[in-house]
């Protein structure tokens, strides 16, 4: 799935449940967040869920495309390794 | 706005009238480390603050500023007049950003201008220009002697936390400005899978090793704003009893801990291990109660930190007192009634309700009750600007700073007293050729003093210049025809005529005094307080104004007494003691108003005769002696009836020629009773026996 918001936080971070939850369903889960520049900790929050969901239904689960805005800021909240986010 | 960003404008507020203090201080005394140190956190807090809000403008501002500060503070860079004046004037520019920030408003072409140029002038007292200000700045932080300490914070997000709008991950990043991050552990445990959650709430925490100088206080400061929407633990690494509860607490945590390299977890017993040891022996229980004790110990600290200083809506305390004010008369009533039933019993709890009340009602009081030097150190500037635009050189003092007097009241009398302090640098105080003509040193005295006086609090503002010119005055009055020509004025009366509207005699109107409006609002704004004002003055030696002002406004301490058929109320404090009017007196008086008190004359007052009260055929009459500043008068009166707590109720319009009644009351019984107005009584009194 691709998000092609600016920034996603807690404003949008219902409709982004919606969506990661239909993903899941589908089967595995690869986000592209190339188009962000913003995020806050619900969102993180929302990804690290997803990503714990993925692992128990043994599902793949990867974040792609965050730059290097986006990747200081998961660098900050202490979940970039977490998350496998790197800057690309 | 919302409450956060309220309590942000009040934080700034505080610091920046902080940081006018802390500069106005080293003008007058000299740079000392305290300011320097207080400035710098000042603005630090501010910066901090201001970044969890984003306000991106102030942030970038009070970063040049604090890093300027910084060297200051640590001698790279000399302190001069020049500087104190440019942080004076970045201390208002600071207001101007975040008043806007707050406002949601870019800055204006002005105040981009503005910006720009003190930035420049910053800068340019920067002993060198600094690529990495925060790096250095968390350096210096460090580089201080003693005192850095490892701290673990422990932090979960209650749910509702995303809507109290804060950003958690600034909060986190402010920690990389208050010092060093060791480590950052993200607690995902709580987070549930996708079907579970509720995105809009929070469900993550951490575990943060953060190395600082910073005391508890200042790390429990970063989370000022959200305190109500976290759990927090702020300890000493090295505190084990701590860690072992908070490991206790959390399943799994301490394996979190030690896999993430919080050394001092391995050292904590794992839960299993513990239960079999507590199940193994009582030693274990005992060794384990000092530890619990502690913490209780910690967590009373932890309270008693925070309720340090806590922000109230005056409204609130308003209506406090307006409850305790209607509780007090409704107790009157149940004494009153237990009396007149003769229950013992009753009365003794209406006496013991009496005195739970009247020691509410004191502690009310004293919630509104501030120091007047804060709010009175803010002079010290305007008296600075003022004296350097008339070039004119000052010596101000404040004196008695740590009286305390009521809130409102103080915020009300601070206006007039700015007027007057203005009136006294621009006509009395003369200019520096002017006072060494005549033999004074070149810098004239300006003094603000406050004392507490008889139930009242006095506020003097006297000067050494060229006192009030008495002729000019009195012919002024004249031409305006507020006085007849031929009158016998005392110089106090004339000097007082200054009070009344439109009397100016300054030769030329200044910008900053002399329109001839002003005295008499000021003298409308303290009466308005119950105060009064008074001048005294001596040609070339300077005047002196003083102000009387009531302790409180809502409720006194009254004397009830009887005149006539009507009740009256002394306020107690005014009063000196009381003394029967006996025939020896009477013979005395002789048809005179005033009697021999132990060798000096007292005059009275006649309360039956003034107020046209009817006859009474009392058994004795009796006298209260009351003072009032430096007055004394005794009033006649028929009976007295002892202490009441009085609540004051305005009176109606009609009474508001009444001279000598400031108020009524409403006692136990229903009756109402009249509260004199002591000042305007003895006024009156003066008068007449002119």
């Amino acid at each position: 799935m691709k998000i092609d918001k600016d920034e996603l936080t807690i404003y949008e971070v219902e409709a982004f449940y919606e969506e990661l939850l239909a993903e899941f369903d589908k089967g595995d889960i690869a986000v592209d967040i190339s188009s962000l520049n913003k995020i806050d900790m619900s969102v993180i929050q929302l990804l690290l869920s997803a990503k714990k969901s993925c692992q128990e239904s043994s599902k793949a689960f990867q974040i792609i495309g965050a730059n290097s805005e986006v990747t200081k800021i998961f660098q900050e909240s202490g979940c970039q390794t977490l998350l496998g986010v790197t800057d690309e | 706005m919302n409450e956060e960003l309220e309590l942000f404008v009040e934080d700034v507020d505080e610091q920046l009238t902080f940081m006018e203090n802390a500069l106005v201080a080293m003008q007058e005394n000299g740079v000392d480390d305290e300011s320097l140190g207080a400035l710098f956190r000042a603005m630090h807090t501010i910066k901090g603050t201001a970044g969890m809000f984003g306000f991106d403008d102030v942030v970038g501002f009070a970063h040049v500023a604090e890093n300027l500060l910084s060297d200051v503070r640590d001698g790279k860079v000399e302190l001069n007049e020049e500087m104190i004046e440019t942080f004076l004037q970045s201390k208002d520019h600071t207001q101007t950003l975040v008043d806007l920030a707050v406002d949601g408003e870019v800055l204006d072409a002005k105040t981009q201008a503005k910006n720009d140029h003190l930035l420049a002038i910053l800068k340019s007292m920067l002993p060198d220009a600094k690529k990495e200000p925060l790096k250095i700045d968390a350096e210096t932080l460090e580089d201080e002697e003693g005192g850095e300490k490892l701290w673990h914070i422990s932090l979960r997000l209650k749910p509702h936390f995303f809507a109290s709008g804060m950003d958690i991950i600034n909060i986190l990043n402010f920690f990389n400005i208050l010092g060093e991050v060791k480590k950052l552990l993200c607690i995902d445990t709580n987070i549930p899978t996708l079907k579970d959650m509720n995105p809009t709430e929070a469900y993550i925490g951490y575990e943060i090793l953060f190395l600082s100088d910073a005391s508890y206080a200042e790390i429990e400061e970063v989370f000022e704003f959200v305190m109500d929407d976290v759990v927090l633990e702020i300890f000493e690494a090295t505190d084990m009893d701590m860690l072992q509860a908070l490991c206790d607490n959390e399943e799994g945590l301490r394996e979190e801990l030690v896999f993430a390299g919080f050394d001092n977890a391995s050292r904590v017993r794992s839960t299993d291990a513990r239960e079999e040891e507590v199940q193994k022996t009582e030693v274990k229980e005992i060794s384990k109660e000092p530890s619990s004790k502690k913490e209780i110990k910690k967590e009373t600290k932890k309270e008693t930190k925070k309720s340090f200083s806590l922000r109230v809506d005056s409204s609130k305390i308003d209506s406090l007192i307006n409850q305790i004010s209607e509780m007090v008369i409704a107790n009157a009533k149940v004494t009153q009634r237990a009396d007149a039933l003769d229950d013992n019993e009753l009365s003794e709890s209406a006496t013991i309700l009496s005195d739970m009340l009247e020691e509410i009602r004191t502690g009310i009081m004293n919630i509104r009750m501030v120091q007047v030097g804060d709010s009175f150190n803010k002079f010290k500037r305007i008296v600075n600007d003022v004296a350097k635009k008339v070039d004119k050189e000052i010596d101000f003092e404040i004196v008695g700073g740590e009286t305390e007097l009521d809130k409102m009241v103080v915020e009300k009398i601070s206006d007039p007293l700015m007027h007057m302090l203005r009136n006294s640098i621009d006509h009395g105080v003369e200019t520096p050729q002017e006072r060494k003509a005549v033999g004074k040193s070149p810098k004239g005295h300006v003094r603000l003093k406050t004392y507490p006086d008889a139930g009242t609090i006095v506020i003097e503002i006297s000067d050494d210049g060229r006192g009030l010119p008495r002729d000019k005055i009195l012919a002024k009055a004249i031409a305006n025809g507020l006085v007849e020509e031929n009158n016998n004025l005392s110089d106090k009366e004339i000097y007082n005529l200054i009070f009344a509207a439109g009397l100016s005699t300054a030769e030329k109107v200044s910008d900053i005094s002399g329109r001839g409006v002003g005295m008499d609002v000021v003298k409308r704004n303290i009466e308005a307080l119950r105060g009064t004002v008074e001048i005294d003055s001596k040609s070339g030696e300077g005047s002196l104004f003083t102000i009387r002002l009531p302790l409180t406004l809502a409720i006194i301490d009254g004397f009830l007494i009887q005149s006539g058929n009507t009740k009256y109320i002394i306020p107690l404090e005014m009063i000196q003691e009381c003394i029967e009017l006996d025939a020896h007196y009477k013979k005395e008086m002789d048809g005179n108003e005033f009697i021999n008190l132990r060798d000096s004359m007292l005059p009275l007052l006649d309360v039956r005769s003034y107020f046209n009260e009817q006859e009474t055929q009392s058994e004795r009459e009796n006298i209260v002696v009351v003072r009032f500043g430096e007055y004394k008068v005794g009033m006649m009166v028929d009976e007295l009836f002892g202490e009441f707590q009085t609540v004051i109720k305005p009176l109606g319009e009609v009474f508001s020629n009444v001279v000598g009644v400031s108020g009524g009351t409403i006692l136990g019984s229903g009756e109402i009773a009249l509260i004199f107005d002591i000042p305007k009584l003895m006024e009156h009194k003066i008068r007449e026996s002119l």
